[in-house]
């Protein structure tokens, strides 16, 4: 029967690469219906959850028609009260005016006895299938080789809840959920603009994955939708798409680097500012994250509260993250590079201390750090595995005990112990998880580095980094984009948070001729020399 | 063939004053000192002041063959075969000084930092980089010189502000004491050293507002001017003549000097690090000139294939100083200054 | 980027992780810590003492008396020589980079600095602001001198040059003003004297602090003292300078940094006032007159006003008139006698050969300056304000003597 259902999709796949030679492939729907039947049920054999429900439609002219509907992805109630009822008992107790022949039966069938909203007309039997497969509901009649797919969507889903990956103090709490039209209502929710275009389309052989790009139409750089389409237009072969991360391998530039070139998130009032400022948003039904392309690595380190708190916070809280990601990457190294080449740089008293602490550590500097850092990551790793509360104190174990029993035992300097927590809790000031890794993963080389030259190595190591970060591009745009190449006009959102109303001249991924007005740059309300309030 | 137009004149800017104070500044205290004592400034401000109008010329001839390099537009100028020749002089020049650039630079990190390390390691990991970026082009040269660059000027102007107290204005006088003769030498010295600016013939059909380019260069100039004369009086305020004399590395014994608070006691290893970055960007974009400067020479197709044979160089120019010249590095670096004069000299004829 | 050249790359960075024995690399544990440096001389052979930092003990919180250093020497016909010859002594390799100080011994002193201060000056460790004293008597006393506060007793010295300011009665050097001064024409050198003393010399003799310090006893001494400066005539020791004279030659130098200065009270004959030096200034001016040079120092200085012994206040115009005025006259006591004894070693230790070298350079170069200088003409003016009385207005008068 596997077998049976790879036919089926072989030929669903059929159906969407070649659109042109549609008709010689597709099965036609047969104006029999028990022809019709079977030939569904031979592609559904041994699957049990699909319903077929067969009746009888009317009495003057009664007509036999089908329902397939799949258990558990349909709104039962839906089915039951608005096509079955409305089909049987209804339709037979209402008369039509005209005397009617078949066609018109169908189309009155069609268009007066369904009282769902969302219905399709199709007309060859992959339609179909794919259309039930999806939770709709299909309904097949006998003698019309036509059928109607209606909207009966209801499956269980996960209530909207706080997204744990993204938490902010300030600022809405509702995340995306599984469902993708769930997502999609809450951004329009939030974006009661015409503007706001969403494109659907459905990528996997077998998943049938529906996969909804959104933008601001008159926003966004009309380049950058085109590639994205084009981009997903290039990924149909694929057998799943189980989650965005799938589709991010598949159109990132560079898959090879360690930076993630496409950002991720479940918070719909961060994607509502990102497509304002005329990005790009993929969603995919089944994952509650939804992809924001282009990406620069800046991005990373801004958090929506940043934009909801005041702007001096914000402004600070965005250096202590410049700190925490320097200290993150680079913090052991340093320590391995002063402490083993440089020792003429630190006062005398702290390398005397150093020296001290030291004495009877049988490690060289960089195997202890080594050491201390994948203690430190199998932790991290082990933490993040275990439920919450366990983790924890795992956490707590981890630190305080193997680091003061390390300490003891003199087999670290309790100063790398200093330097391998400052590192890790360096790591955590990054708002965005997918970033941290990298940082994570590139501080190991830069310690080798370290301990090969000193800090000509840690440099070396950072200009590598540096090289590496400025050939990268997302979609077009430079990665380190406010930066290199530098837009003096953008580092108001980068090294400082500005206030809102200097933030509205051009984003960078807007239209290249789209100019805001000029008005934009002043406070709206101002208050005048003689302390009155003014709307300006 | 390399996408024209892509970098912008704020990149040229900074890429121009990392060039123009670049790696030579960590020798040029001493270098003036010996000429023209303490005159330097005076012969640095109008050595900068002939090399401004040397770059007015570059701006007018490269202004005259839009999108084509110095190497292009020499044939049309001066007939095929001188203009080759002439073309050939700058390639050499420019692959020479990226060689001789990142050789100072090994050599300073030898002696002062990396003692015991052997030198091919040292040039060889900072090679990779450069064969890296030089591979991914101008444009990625450019964003990394204007990411860095500010940060490196602002750490060097730190540097002096760190030393002013033990700088003592005594020691730059007296003034206007050298004899004529010296003084030309000395000017000479300094327009081979602001003569690096004929870079900006092969940089010119890569920009893309070459209108601005004009100023922006001047300014460039002007600032590396400051900062020159900045490093030379600054040394000479805190050493004195005689001693500035003496060092084989001034710039770096007045790093030495600086002290950060209680905190950091020195910090002459974390300056080395700028300066690494600056000999990476000055190293770069003379590789890349000498690179694409081949390839237009010889019209091949990619120029990215020839960074292969061309990056090595350094490696193999130790031997051949070592060979012919003797491991005198002064040498290398007074021969360094007159290559660098006369390849300035001829490209002024073309201008002119 | 090629894929082959990525793969090349990687190769390149992985065997030099390979290859690396990480040449420069040195542990910090597996370094000592010479964080003082004595020179002496022995017949013909420099003797160095180096004072190695324990780091061990110091961690340990101190293992009874022991001080956390080790004194350890070393011989040789050059000051290079003797370091390495320490290296055979010592199990981890000397480490410079964190030397707080450079004792001279006198006999080295007055042999010449040059052949010692070379290799200072050279050797990528060392930096040029550290210290350098020259030492009454051997170095090899004040480094074994075992003095309290500080367990180390280079960062003694060295912050006792630090803190100074006490009384300004001995300059500050380091290598590089050293260098500075001995390779400049116009200006000769002058270094710090420092000198080990008992405990039973508590109270520091008044005067010329040298000879009797030579009590033979066993024990280490345990005061060390920061006072005077030895004088050069090119790199060699001729003389010493008492406190005064010491604090004569800072005034011209204009390195003057704190200070008291105790005059008779003008109001009140029998008593003191004690002055707090606040700042100073000083302005050398050469002339030459009918083919003379003749020199002037301009020297204004402020003061605080800050002990008054007596009862009477000084609060009025005159009385501060007259304060000013014996201020500026203990000033000039001062300066003078610098530059008596400058003048009488017949070397420019006040610089003012600089000052006549940078305004009329075409003379300098006819004139043999250390031949002319004793016979130069200098003038001395001196200036004093007096500010701010600390926190009292008033002096403390009994009632007896109150006026009414």
């Amino acid at each position: 029967m596997v077998k049976k259902s790879d036919k089926a999709i072989k030929s669903i796949r059929q159906s969407r690469n070649n659109k042109d030679e549609k008709k010689a492939d597709v099965k036609p729907i047969s104006t029999d219906l028990q022809v019709n039947l079977e030939n569904i049920k031979e592609v559904f054999t041994n699957c049990s959850d699909i319903v077929f429900r067969e009746f009888i439609i009317g009495y003057q002219a009664p007509v036999k028609a089908a329902l397939i509907y799949v258990d558990g992805l349909t709104d039962k109630a839906s089915i039951h009260d608005y096509i079955l009822k409305s089909l049987t008992i209804e339709a037979r107790a209402s008369k039509p005016n005209i005397e009617l022949n078949l066609d018109d039966t169908y189309k009155w069938i069609e268009e007066s006895t369904i009282s769902v909203a969302e219905k399709k007309r199709v007309e060859n039997l992959d339609d179909v299938m794919s259309g039930f497969l999806s939770g709709d509901t299909a309904l097949l009649m006998d003698g019309w080789n036509k059928a109607l797919l209606i909207g009966t969507k209801g499956w269980a889903s996960r209530g909207i809840s706080e997204p744990d990956s993204e938490v902010v103090i300030r600022g809405p709490r509702e995340g995306f959920t599984e469902t993708v039209r769930i997502n999609t209502s809450m951004v329009r929710r939030r974006l009661h603009s015409n503007k706001l275009k969403m494109e659907g389309r459905k990528i996997g052989t077998y998943t049938q994955t529906d996969v909804v790009v959104l933008y601001m139409d008159g926003i966004v750089n009309p380049k950058i939708v085109k590639e994205v389409h084009k981009r997903l237009d290039g990924i149909n072969e694929v057998d799943s798409i189980l989650e965005t991360g799938c589709i991010e391998q598949y159109i990132e530039d560079h898959p090879y680097s360690p930076f993630p070139q496409i950002q991720y998130t479940e918070r719909p009032d961060k994607v509502v500012a990102y497509l304002l400022e005329g990005r790009v948003i993929i969603m995919v039904d089944g994952s509650p994250d939804c992809l924001i392309v282009p990406t620069v690595f800046v991005q990373f380190l801004q958090s929506p509260e940043d934009y909801y708190s005041r702007i001096l916070m914000s402004t600070v809280l965005r250096w202590v993250r410049f700190i925490g990601i320097f200290t993150a990457v680079t913090l052991p190294a340093l320590y391995i590079a002063v402490t083993t080449f440089h020792q003429e740089m630190i006062p005398t008293n702290l390398a005397l201390s150093i020296s001290g602490a030291r004495e009877g550590v049988p490690f060289p500097a960089l195997i202890e750090a080594l050491t201390m850092e994948i203690s430190l990551e199998l932790l991290r790793e082990a933490s993040v595995r275990l439920p919450g509360a366990i983790g924890s104190t795992l956490g707590i174990v981890g630190a305080l005990i193997v680091g003061q029993a390390a300490v003891e035992a003199k087999l670290v300097a309790p100063q790398m112990v200093i330097i391998v927590a400052l590192t890790a809790i360096g790591s955590f000031t990054v708002p965005s998880f997918a970033a941290s890794i990298p940082l994570r993963l590139i501080r190991f080389p830069l310690m080798i580095l370290g301990a090969i030259f000193g800090l000509y190595g840690v440099m070396l190591g950072w200009i590598g980094i540096l090289v590496h970060m400025i050939s990268l591009k997302s979609f077009g745009y430079p990665y380190l984009a406010p930066l290199a190449p530098l837009r003096v006009s953008e580092l108001k959102d980068v090294l400082i948070r500005a206030p809102r109303w200097q933030m509205m001249t051009a984003p960078q991924f807007r239209k290249p001729t789209e100019k805001p007005p000029k008005s934009f740059l002043r406070k709206p309300y101002v208050k005048n020399s003689k302390g009155a309030v003014k709307n300006d | 063939m390399i996408k024209r137009g892509t970098i912008s004149p704020r990149q040229v800017f900074f890429i121009l004053i990392m060039l123009l104070t670049g790696i030579y500044i960590l020798i040029l205290p001493r270098h003036m000192v010996t000429m023209v004592g303490t005159d330097g400034w005076l012969v640095l401000l109008v050595g900068g002041l002939v090399s401004s109008l040397m770059l007015f010329f570059i701006n007018r001839i490269s202004r005259k063959f839009p999108g084509k390099t110095v190497v292009e537009f020499a044939p049309v100028v001066m007939g095929p075969f001188l203009g080759k020749i002439l073309g050939g002089i700058l390639v050499v020049y420019y692959t020479f000084l990226a060689a001789v650039s990142l050789r100072i630079f090994a050599e300073m990190l030898k002696s002062v930092l990396l003692s015991d390390t052997p030198r091919w390691v040292v040039v060889l990991a900072l090679v990779a980089l450069i064969t890296w970026i030089v591979q991914n082009g101008l444009e990625d040269i450019a964003r990394f010189t204007e990411l860095l660059a500010p940060i490196i000027l602002l750490l060097l102007i730190a540097a002096l502000l760190g030393d002013l107290r033990y700088m003592e204005a005594i020691r730059l006088r007296p003034m206007f004491q050298t004899e004529p003769f010296s003084l030309l030498e000395g000017f000479i010295s300094s327009l081979s050293y602001f003569g690096i600016i004929i870079v900006l013939l092969m940089l010119y059909p890569y920009v893309n507002a070459p209108k601005k380019l004009t100023i922006t260069s001047l300014l460039a100039l002007a600032f590396a001017v400051i900062i020159t004369m900045g490093f030379f009086m600054g040394t000479v305020a805190t050493f004195g003549i005689y001693e500035t004399g003496r060092m084989a590395w001034p710039v770096i014994e007045l790093v030495k000097m600086v002290r950060v608070g209680e905190f950091l006691e020195r910090v002459e290893s974390l300056f080395l690090s700028v300066w690494l970055s600056i000999a990476f960007i000055n190293v770069s974009v003379l590789a890349f000139c000498s690179v694409s400067g081949w390839t237009q020479l010889i019209n091949a197709e990619n120029y990215r294939k020839l960074t292969y044979p061309i990056m090595p160089l350094p490696l193999i120019l130790k031997s051949l100083a070592q060979r012919f010249i003797g491991c005198l590095r002064l040498i290398q670096v007074e021969f360094y200054l007159w290559f660098r004069y006369y390849a300035n000299n001829t490209a002024f004829h073309i201008c002119s | 980027m090629s894929a082959a050249y990525k793969k090349f790359l990687l190769l390149v960075l992985i065997s030099i992780i390979f290859l690396s024995g990480c040449w420069d690399r040195k542990e910090i544990n597996q370094i000592g810590f010479a964080v003082g440096l004595g020179i002496d001389k022995d017949g013909d052979d420099y003797q160095i003492i180096t004072q190695m930092a324990l780091p061990a003990l110091l961690e340990g919180g101190g293992g009874g008396d022991e001080p956390p250093v080790w004194v350890v020497g070393g011989k040789g016909r050059t000051v290079f020589e003797a370091i390495r010859d320490v290296n055979t002594r010592s199990a981890r390799r000397p480490f410079w980079g964190h030397l707080n100080v450079i004792v001279i011994g006198e006999e080295v002193a007055k042999d010449g600095l040059i052949p010692v201060i070379d290799l200072l000056s050279r050797g990528q460790e060392l930096r040029r602001s550290n210290y350098i004293v020259v030492a009454q008597g051997k170095a090899r006393d004040i480094l074994q001198a075992q003095p309290k506060l500080e367990s180390i007793n280079a960062i003694f010295i060295s912050q006792l040059i630090e803190n100074r300011t006490g009384q300004s009665v001995a300059p500050a050097v380091t290598i590089n003003d050293l260098l500075i001064t001995l390779s400049s024409s116009g200006i000769e050198s002058v270094l710090p004297r420092i000198s080990a003393l008992g405990q039973e010399s508590f109270l520091p003799p008044k005067k010329e602090a040298g000879g009797d310090s030579q009590e033979g006893e066993e024990k280490p001494k345990e005061i060390l003292e920061l006072r005077g400066a030895g004088i050069f005539k090119n790199d060699k020791l001729i003389d010493w300078m008492d406190e005064e004279t010491t604090r004569g030659h800072l005034w011209v130098r204009e390195k003057v940094n704190g200070g008291i200065i105790v005059v008779e009270s003008p109001s009140e004959p029998g008593t003191n006032i004690s002055l707090e030096i606040k700042s100073n200034k000083s302005k050398i001016t050469p002339r030459v007159e009918n083919g003379k040079i003749a020199i002037d120092i301009n020297i204004s200085s402020t003061f605080n006003l800050v002990e008054n012994t007596g009862f009477v206040s000084v609060e009025s115009e005159a009385t501060m008139q007259d304060l000013r005025q014996r201020a500026s006259e203990a000033i000039r006591r001062e300066v003078n006698k610098a530059i008596k004894k400058a003048q009488e070693n017949k070397t420019d230790i006040l610089g003012l050969g600089e000052h006549v070298r940078v305004q009329y350079p075409e003379m300098w170069r006819e004139i043999q300056w250390s031949e002319l200088f004793h016979t130069v003409e200098i003038r001395v003016n001196t200036e004093a304000v007096i500010q701010e009385a600390a926190m009292t207005l008033k002096p403390i008068t009994p009632p007896s003597q109150r006026s009414k």
